[in-house]
């Protein structure tokens, strides 16, 4: 496992008197105040942790301090990881000069759970608007909210407005954000230093899905600009408290929509690593998984391909790549029964088995689809308008990718080949041959050059997986639990107790590292589980890529990135 | 007496014609459009209103007259409305100097069918060609939409960058056929068998492009660029004032720019054309059809060239675009120009 | 005489296109709402409430550009229709002109010109 060992840290024992490490069968903690916190993350920094993966907080109501901080960094160099963690009561020291993705994660805290971080440059709220008055992450805030509106439309139909029994709604609804709320949010976002502000999104085709952008514009050229997020906010991880490990399996779907198959394999392997039987997962579940999350992540890339295109105005492509889309989730429909919301992992396996000539389909349509590619990459990838439009365009640097915390293509587009399914791999990476493509630039068009490859590379894993399932027949797909009465496996997963204990677990998402980062206090339901999206510290970097840019490469650099709002907003 | 009203009747009825084509087949060419683009990408396009959908243009219209009628709030009222006649007035007038085809004569009446074949008629094509950007301007202006205005301040630029280029492009073949009236550009072609892309092949590319830059077709269309601007200039008006302006942009002005395209480079209405020798007409039996069919079955060549490209390409940023005009095209054309002037006196001979 | 045609068309077209302005306003429905006139900007409040401010635009020696570069297209038309008549001395006197124009183009291309203009000192 990937974890740093606790000897790494004993010369900083010397500099830290109070700093204690603990080692667990999981993960690798160091517990220092909150007054070195940042002089420690500076010195781990300099010790090669300089990635950013994540930062949040666990609320405890009957603790005092209240809050235990956590700020997990990933070393990439020997790839290690490393949590650090500080107890708190509502203020901390802000992380934004060392990591610019923490002021992201900062900025969640304080909206989530109402922390107040020293010396942040704008400390906003991250989701909610600027009037909201709670902190809905906080365990004392109730999971279906304060109902403090009348909202008639709930229930409204068009000739009668007395509905009975179980459609007759509740009117109240929560607190919902006026225009005048979302006035004062815009406001505080942005201070207007140029000619004019121009909003864009959350209903418009460029942002692929509802972000809200502020551009302040001098001309074409962007001078200034900041992201507001939270209108597809559901509060995932409030949810996931309230929810059965397998229960929680389908708000993972709901995250990052385009690749749910990839979401749920991660999820799933977190459980089964903090249960601690990633190892009796039969073979057959694990080369299943491995295929399908392949296949989710070309049907993925092929969103990300023809939204692309679209974007920079070859609108053909975009066809084209829905048609081979429209294949892939037929060949998902026909083995999981869904085409975008999946759920078909589970904690020890998978739901069922293949069904009968899906091995054949599949193999149809990898030995078909590279032709496709090639096709497309003629119209595009010599295509000089395109290589204009690309080259040169959103250049990340290496420092950058550790700086924003960046993952998945965008960090391997810039050269840092960081691909957690070779450095941490899990269910059957470790068994198949694949090779990481990493850029040189780091501008959007090695960022599509990336992407371009791993389709290949996904193809190849799934000829691999195909020749290796079609001599599985009949084996079992769900794991046999060792000891019942312990851990109750089951395929509906009711009932299934987590030992008490924590771990942060990740897979390779399209779109970058997706983390689980799970808290169990041993019930059936998790303490606190931290999504780390992927896309969110993508989008970190989106305002430092657009100073001095104009309009028009706004749409080249977003879809470049990527983002998915569902995994963001979460 | 009677001449003059034997001429007014004819201008009625060559006025009827302009506006039909303008205003019918501009319509129809939105199903064109949709059909091809359908067909590049591997799907069968509108199908459901008429066979073939053949229909689903006088659908689109009615909807299009149905809608309610909205006036952006903080707008100009005054600069709002004129746009929209200044988007359909100077491209309409562009089809008066287009010459359909040679002189015929029925029942005893001599008949030219162009609306008036005046001395300066390119001139006249791209001084109400330039006119087009007022409408832009103004509707980008007057909506109050900062889409809009960027739109149009963006289609300012282009129109400035490729106006110098389209200008500089058509004089190739006004000094070989000597004269700026459309007619006799077409005639002069034909006596000196000859099509002047032959001769001219840097000049029809530039004068091409250029016309992709006027019409805001891909890879030039930054002005709509859906997913930047939403549409650009067009994103406060609704209803018909929001239909006229891509019928006018995409479809009346395309039509008149690529049948003077065809006017200038292919010929006009003369059949296929060996350089110097002839010309060889493989459809004789329509008889005095003929140039007719050539001139229509050219212009749609080109306009359905046009349309290939819009769905193929992507498109360009602006600044590119620009530059492109001024640091590569201009260039070619002068060229062009001092190249067909040393050639010139050979083709006369 | 030749110009009576393009008259009437001017006049029969203008006719059309007040008719598509304001045939929305006979023929649509009408249902008034408090916001259906907020200007469009992808459903949020507007930070500025108007959009007909000052406006950096980067072609503004472009623009200059062309109008030089058309008064000589201008002054090139005359002779394009002319040149069979001027024989060799058109020529000439032509070359020279074209010849400057030229010049004129690279000097602006060198100085900088024909660049999109982006930066401006103000801010």
């Amino acid at each position: 496992m990937a974890w740093a060992k606790a000897q790494d840290f004993f010369e900083l024992k010397e500099r830290f008197k109070s700093l204690t490490i603990e080692e667990n069968k999981n993960t690798t903690t160091l517990y220092i105040e909150k007054e070195k916190l940042i002089e420690l993350l500076k010195s781990l920094k300099e010790r090669g942790y300089k990635l950013f993966i994540d930062h949040s907080v666990i609320d405890y109501p009957d603790k005092k301090p209240r809050f235990l901080a956590f700020y997990i960094l990933y070393n990439v160099d020997e790839r290690k990881r490393v949590i650090v963690k500080t107890w708190t009561d509502n203020t901390l020291p802000t992380i934004e000069n060392l990591w610019f993705a923490g002021k992201w994660a900062e900025r969640e805290c304080y909206d989530m759970f109402g922390i107040r971080y020293e010396g942040h440059e704008n400390l906003v709220r991250a989701f909610m608007w600027e009037t909201y008055q709670y902190h809905p992450l906080r365990k004392d805030f109730p999971l279906e909210g304060f109902p403090t509106e009348d909202l008639p439309s709930l229930n409204e139909v068009l000739w009668d407005d007395k509905l009975s029994g179980t459609m007759n709604y509740n009117r109240m609804h929560t607190a919902v954000p006026t225009l005048e709320d979302l006035e004062i949010t815009e406001k505080r976002r942005l201070q207007k230093q140029a000619q004019i502000v121009l909003n864009w999104g959350p209903l418009h085709p460029g942002t692929h899905g509802t972000m809200w952008f502020l551009f302040d514009l001098e001309g074409e050229r962007v001078f200034n600009c900041d992201i507001i997020l939270g209108q597809l906010h559901r509060g995932v991880e409030k949810l996931a408290e309230n929810q059965m490990y397998n229960q929680f399996l389908v708000y993972t779907d709901r995250m990052d929509y385009l690749s749910a198959l990839c979401s749920n394999q991660a999820w799933v392997v977190a459980i089964e690593r903090l249960l601690g039987i990633e190892d009796i997962v039969p073979e057959k579940a694990k080369y299943i998984r491995t295929m399908m999350a392949e296949i989710q992540r070309i049907n993925s890339h092929l969103l990300w391909l023809g939204t692309y295109a679209l974007d920079l105005g070859a609108l053909t492509i975009f066809l084209y790549a829905f048609k081979e889309r429209e294949k892939i989730m037929d060949i998902i429909e026909g083995i999981t029964g869904a085409r975008l919301t999946i759920s078909y992992p589970r904690i020890g396996g998978v739901r069922m088995d293949l069904p009968e000539g899906a091995l054949e389909v599949i193999k149809a349509f990898i030995d078909r689809f590279p032709r496709e590619l090639k096709e497309w990459e003629t119209i595009l990838s010599r295509n000089r308008i395109w290589q204009r439009r690309n080259i040169g365009v959103g250049v990340i640097s290496k420092e950058d990718v550790y700086y924003y915390g960046l993952t998945g293509p965008v960090a391997r587009g810039s050269g840092v080949p960081y691909d957690l399914r070779v450095f941490e791999p899990y269910d059957a990476y470790p068994w198949v041959e694949f090779d990481i493509p990493v850029g040189e630039n780091g501008d959007a068009y090695d960022r599509y050059l990336v992407r371009i490859e791993e389709m290949k590379q996904s193809i190849r894993i799934i000829q691999q997986c195909v020749s290796k399932l079609e001599k599985m027949k009949g084996e079992p797909f769900f794991a046999e639990s060792p000891d019942p009465k312990k851990i109750k496996l089951s395929i509906d997963g009711i009932g299934l107790k987590v030992p008490a204990g924590e771990i942060y677990s990740s897979g390779e998402n399209p779109r970058g590292e997706l983390g689980f980062y799970v808290v169990s206090d041993g019930s059936t339901k998790p303490y606190r589980v931290k999504i780390r999206p992927g896309s969110m510290y993508n989008l970190s970097v989106y305002p430092h890529l657009m100073k001095d840019r104009v309009i028009a490469d706004a749409v080249t650099i977003l879809a470049s990135i990527d983002p998915v709002v569902g995994e963001i907003d979460r | 007496m009677e001449g003059i009203v034997a001429n007014l009747v004819l201008i009625a009825i060559k006025i009827v014609v302009i506006l039909l084509i303008t205003l019918g087949i501009g319509a129809f060419l939105t199903w064109v459009e949709r059909k091809v683009a359908a067909h590049i990408q591997r799907r069968p396009g509108p199908m459901v209103v008429g066979w073939h959908g053949l229909l689903q243009p006088l659908a689109d219209g009615l909807k299009l007259l149905t809608k309610e009628d909205l006036f952006p709030r903080y707008g100009n009222k005054f600069l709002y409305y004129l746009a929209i006649v200044m988007a359909l007035v100077p491209a309409t007038l562009t089809f008066a100097v287009v010459p359909f085809g040679p002189e015929f004569t029925v029942f005893g009446v001599t008949v030219k069918p162009i609306l008036t074949d005046v001395n300066i008629g390119i001139l006249l094509v791209f001084a109400l060609g330039s006119m087009a950007v007022y409408a832009i301007a103004l509707a980008g202006w007057a909506s109050n939409s900062k889409y809009a205005l960027i739109g149009s301040m963006r289609k300012a630029g282009i129109v400035v960058s490729y106006e110098v280029v389209i200008t500089f492009a058509v004089m190739g073949p006004i000094i070989l056929a000597g004269s700026l009236s459309t007619y006799n550009i077409v005639q002069a072609q034909i006596e000196q068998k000859l099509w002047y892309i032959w001769l001219q092949p840097m000049a029809f590319v530039v004068y091409m492009f250029a016309v992709l830059a006027e019409m805001g077709r891909v890879p030039f269309d930054v002005q709509e660029a859906e997913a930047e601007l939403t549409t650009g200039f067009t994103v406060e008006y609704g209803g018909m004032k929001f239909g006229i302006f891509p019928l006018v942009e995409w479809y009346i002005e395309g039509l008149a720019l690529s049948a003077i395209g065809v006017v200038l480079f292919l010929g006009g209405w003369s059949p296929l054309n060996i350089p110097f020798v002839g010309f060889v007409d493989p459809f004789f039996f329509l008889g005095p059809l003929s140039p007719f069919f050539w001139f229509a079955a050219k212009v749609t060549l080109v306009f359905l060239f046009i349309l290939w490209l819009h769905w193929t390409l992507p498109r360009y940023r602006i600044d590119q675009i620009t530059e492109t005009a001024w640091k590569v095209m201009l260039p070619i054309t002068f060229i062009n120009l001092v190249f067909t002037a040393v050639i010139a006196p050979l083709i006369w001979r | 005489m030749d110009y009576l045609g393009l008259v009437l068309l001017f006049f029969v077209v203008l006719g059309i296109a007040f008719v598509m302005a304001f045939v929305n306003n006979l023929l649509g429905p009408k249902t008034p709402e408090s916001m259906q006139d907020y200007p469009y900007e992808c459903g949020v409040p507007l930070y500025d409430k108007n959009a007909q401010s000052t406006f950096h635009q980067g072609y503004y020696l472009l623009g200059l550009l062309l109008l030089l570069f058309d008064i000589e297209a201008a002054f090139l038309f005359p002779w394009t229709v002319v040149y069979r008549y001027l024989g060799i001395f058109g020529f000439i006197e032509m070359f020279l002109f074209i010849f400057i124009l030229t010049y004129g183009l690279l000097y602006a291309w060198r100085k900088g010109g024909l660049n999109w203009q982006f930066e401006e000192e103000s801010i």
